[in-house]
């Protein structure tokens, strides 16, 4: 197993600076997600792990080995592409065959590999089919068999589930991880889609505008967000602005438009400075919720909701006039105008800078 | 009501279908017959090129293969043929990647000049090429002439089919290839060139199809007492006027035709889509 390692990376095109010192390290058979939207460098990232680009300065390190100089074909990375990249010409077989062939593994040794990952990704008895007579799901299962065959020191995927459609691409998640976790790879893994991040990853690294900004496990990310824009692209946020005054216990009053909010203390954050209570729509209960000192309690009127099947997703206008987004259960829904009262925890809460 | 609204829309929609495959019928008649004609005319056992033949007979084909000057013709033509369809298939493929995936700076103008020889009239090229032939010292000499400008003429024909395929190309096959250990010239020789093999096969075939038929620059690029199929038949048809002629037409469509299926045969001109 390979340990990763991306030092201060920079890549400019033209005026656009792609990738802005972007630094990761991965512990052994770690899979770590590029998390951003479009545009962000996160492909770029990826690319240049994988030599199709070289960049502008920053290096890049397979077990502490420099490889930044190094072409594709020397690096031992095996990549899964957006739309599969499969050779079009050549059968399921072939397609595995390449890269040992390339690497002058012996027929029979190939033959045995080939069979061991093919039934690793369950396409076994497909082998002599062309790319074009596979279904969607098929074709990235064998774009996965052709970059696991060759046994690389680094797995690299680029949104591999983006062509597929929902269903298949949720099946393909845990197929992904759980094949990923069974041969203990290292493995890079790039995604615009946050749930699809929090669930395969080790770790994620968020990244906007070139830059990772954060880099943590997934409930790290999603408890602990650094900033607003990591907190609003990782899932659903309230963010409500105020003044953060420090308590004992670990504890802190979010001074907002609506009184005082009783928040975990962020150490990060200054006291008296201006800051931003993140609390995420599932964390808000309807109703008066336990009786405790850590509670925060707001009434108000349901000014919108819409129905998302697991659970109902409502807009309420508290009396202060802040607007809540607060997730409920599907049974007994509220109707518009009802007046309610919703409460959350301390706990449940997260401070960060304004 | 609405069942003899349905009833129209229906009568309607089958005049439309009977007047499109009208129309289809005509378009081929209006393109195939010229051929059939010759066919018929070159069967025919009478003295002179005419239709209706007189009678039917193969004598005109027994002729034609008696006649050295266009069995030589045949061959002279196959053999140029053969000889530009392969430059033009090497020189077209290696431009086209060039321009497709390295070109910058003279693009456009590298484009216009690759396919200058599809848009000049066909006897521009030949005179202007005749004038370089002569200036630099080769002359008519020994076809070298004939072979250039065959070449000229076909390059655009591959050129352009190759370069259509190479837009098409997902790159990222490349980088695949690559990533999994090949060499830059492995990569080109075992992904690349097989895949863009339909465009290199069909601008091939194009090429050999024209230059087969290429008139102006054959007659005034020929060496001496060299001939093309088309150049004889047209030396012919000035003095004689019998149905030989049709059935050196009638073996030049075979040839012709021929090659598309040969083309079919050896790389499976629909299995060209992946």
């Amino acid at each position: 197993m390979t340990v990763l390692s991306i030092r201060s990376l920079v890549k400019r095109f033209q005026s656009v600076v792609a990738v802005d010192n972007a630094s990761l390290q991965t512990r052994e058979g770690e899979l770590i997600s590029l998390l951003g939207p479009s545009g962000c460098g996160k492909t770029t990232t990826l690319w240049t792990v994988a030599g199709f680009e070289t960049p502008d300065s920053g290096t890049v390190h397979f077990d502490g080995v420099d490889v930044t100089n190094l072409l594709p074909e020397q690096r031992d990375v095996g990549m899964v592409f957006q739309n599969y990249a499969l050779f079009p010409h050549m059968t399921v077989y072939a397609n595995c065959l390449f890269g040992l062939e390339m690497r002058g593994v012996g027929r029979d040794v190939a033959r045995q590999r080939i069979t061991k990952v093919l039934d690793m990704v369950q396409l076994t008895g497909l082998e002599t089919r062309y790319p074009r007579e596979l279904s969607g799901g098929q074709q990235q299962r064998v774009a996965l068999a052709r970059a696991l065959v060759i046994e690389p020191a680094v797995l690299l995927l680029d949104e591999p589930l983006a062509n597929l459609d929902a269903v298949l691409r949720d099946e393909m998640r845990f197929f992904i991880r759980s094949l990923q976790q069974r041969v203990g790879i290292t493995t890079l893994y790039v995604t615009h889609d946050q749930s699809e991040a929090l669930l395969i990853s080790d770790r994620i690294a968020v990244m906007f505008e070139g830059r990772i900004e954060q880099i943590g496990t997934p409930d790290e990310i999603y408890a602990r967000p650094i900033t607003q824009r990591v907190a609003r692209f990782v899932g659903l946020s309230n963010l409500l602005a105020g003044k953060l005054r420090r308590q004992a216990g670990g504890f802190a009053i979010v001074e907002s438009s609506a009184g005082p909010i009783r928040a975990i203390d962020n150490r990060a954050i200054a006291d008296g400075a201006a800051a931003t209570l993140l609390v995420r729509p599932e964390m808000i209960s309807l109703g008066d919720g336990p009786e405790s000192a850590e509670a925060n309690r707001f009434t108000g009127t349901v000014e919108d909701s819409f129905f998302l099947g697991s659970v109902v997703d409502y807009r309420i206008r508290t009396v202060d006039g802040l607007l809540l987004q607060v997730h409920g259960r599907p049974v007994s829904r509220l109707a518009k105008g009802a007046s309610v009262t919703v409460s959350f925890l301390a706990s449940a809460t997260w401070i960060l800078a304004a | 009501m609405t069942v003899k609204a349905e009833r129209l829309g229906r009568s309607i929609d089958r005049a439309y279908q009977w007047a499109f495959r009208s129309f289809l019928v005509l378009a081929y008649a209006f393109l195939a017959l010229p051929i059939v004609l010759i066919l018929l005319m070159a069967l025919n056992a009478g003295e002179l090129l005419e239709f209706p033949p007189k009678g039917m007979s193969l004598r005109w084909f027994v002729a034609l293969f008696d006649s050295e000057i266009f069995i030589k013709a045949i061959l002279t033509s196959l053999q140029v043929a053969a000889v530009a369809t392969c430059v033009s298939g090497l020189l077209g493929t290696a431009a086209a990647l060039y321009f497709v995936r390295h070109a910058h700076r003279f693009r456009e103008a590298l484009r216009v000049l690759m396919i200058a020889p599809l848009l000049l009239p066909e006897i521009l090229t030949a005179i202007a090429l005749l004038f370089f032939v002569h200036q630099i010292g080769v002359g008519n000499r020994g076809g070298f002439g004939l072979y250039v400008g065959h070449t000229m003429i076909t390059l655009p024909f591959v050129f352009l089919n190759v370069s259509a395929v190479l837009y098409n190309f997902d790159r990222s096959i490349e980088l695949a290839a690559r990533s999994l250990g090949g060499r830059t010239w492995t990569v080109f020789r075992r992904i690349t060139l097989p895949m863009i093999k339909p465009g290199v096969f069909a601008g091939c075939m194009f090429a050999f199809v024209v230059s087969f038929d290429l008139f102006a620059v054959s007659l005034l690029l020929k060496g001496i007492g060299q001939s093309t199929i088309p150049i004889q038949l047209y030396d012919y048809l000035r003095w004689d006027f019998d149905p030989l002629a049709a059935a050196v037409s009638s073996v030049s469509i075979l040839i012709s035709l021929g090659v598309v299926l040969l083309a079919d045969r050896i790389v499976g001109l629909r299995a060209l889509r992946f």
